[in-house]
């Protein structure tokens, strides 16, 4: 899954760098946000298939089912309230949820471990 | 970047803390309020007994964040700034008091140790609020 939180933290760069620069919501970056959001939401069937089939959390279930659906409600709910005024600030809050959303990642990481 | 703004932009944005920058702050306060709860919650169920003093805060931390962004959302600006100055006192409250005394404090919350398990990021949020409530003031001082 370091694959996915590094496609987050680029996502998350790649955003935060447009809206920087005074870019309002363009749709190709809609179209990394959606990218970023298909992988967490394979990331999430992958996890349920594997728990169905049996595997063990090491750690915490309650925790780590929550932070699963933080990772995929994240992007779309920033995406709505960003879009509620769309200009850089959108892109901005999105790269910022991007930053959540790999540390969360991170965080499944762990408990699936028992770190 | 704020030089090269029109002024349209700038001026429409008095008295409004959901505008602008504001829509990334709401979303760090949302992130916050959210996990604070669920970190509550979970707490709270699972073994409140443990650490009732911690536990307690950790709800109070999350009603606290659930309130500022609520307010920042919907431009209230008297109740965000309540807010954002009780969660500034509580995160240096309960920083400090996590450093002293650690008897009464044996379980973490947001605010221990000055938020450093969330990268300091609940002891920089309030400045950070409080700063931008003052920015989209809508009478600027007569200085």
């Amino acid at each position: 899954m370091i694959a996915l939180q590094v496609t987050c933290l680029v996502a998350a760069l790649l955003l935060g760098v447009e809206g920087a620069r005074g870019k309002a919501p363009l749709w190709w970056h809609l179209g990394v946000v959606a990218a970023v959001e298909l992988l967490l939401v394979v990331q999430a069937v992958v996890a349920v298939v594997l728990l169905v089939q049996g595997d063990q959390i090491m750690g915490s279930a309650g925790v780590f089912i929550a932070y699963l659906i933080g990772t995929v409600l994240a992007l779309p709910l920033t995406l709505l309230w960003g879009l509620g005024e769309p200009s850089r600030w959108t892109l901005v809050a999105l790269a910022v949820a991007c930053l959540v959303v790999a540390v969360l990642v991170l965080r499944l990481d762990q408990i699936w471990a028992g770190v | 970047m704020a030089a090269d703004e029109p002024v349209a932009e700038r001026t429409s944005h008095a008295g409004r803390t959901s505008r602008g920058f504001g829509r990334v702050l709401i979303v760090v306060y949302g992130v916050f309020a959210v996990s604070a709860f669920a970190r509550a919650s979970v707490q709270i169920l699972r073994d409140f007994s443990e650490a009732p003093i911690a536990y307690s805060l950790s709800a109070f931390a999350a009603a606290v964040y659930i309130v500022a962004t609520i307010a920042l959302a919907r431009d209230a600006r008297r109740t965000a700034t309540v807010a954002v100055l009780i969660e500034l006192v509580g995160v240096l409250a309960v920083g400090l008091l996590s450093l002293v005394d650690s008897v009464d404090f044996p379980r973490a919350t947001v605010w221990s140790e000055f938020g450093q398990g969330y990268g300091y990021v609940p002891l920089i949020l309030p400045m950070v609020g409080l700063w931008w409530i003052w920015h989209t003031r809508v009478q600027p001082p007569t200085a």
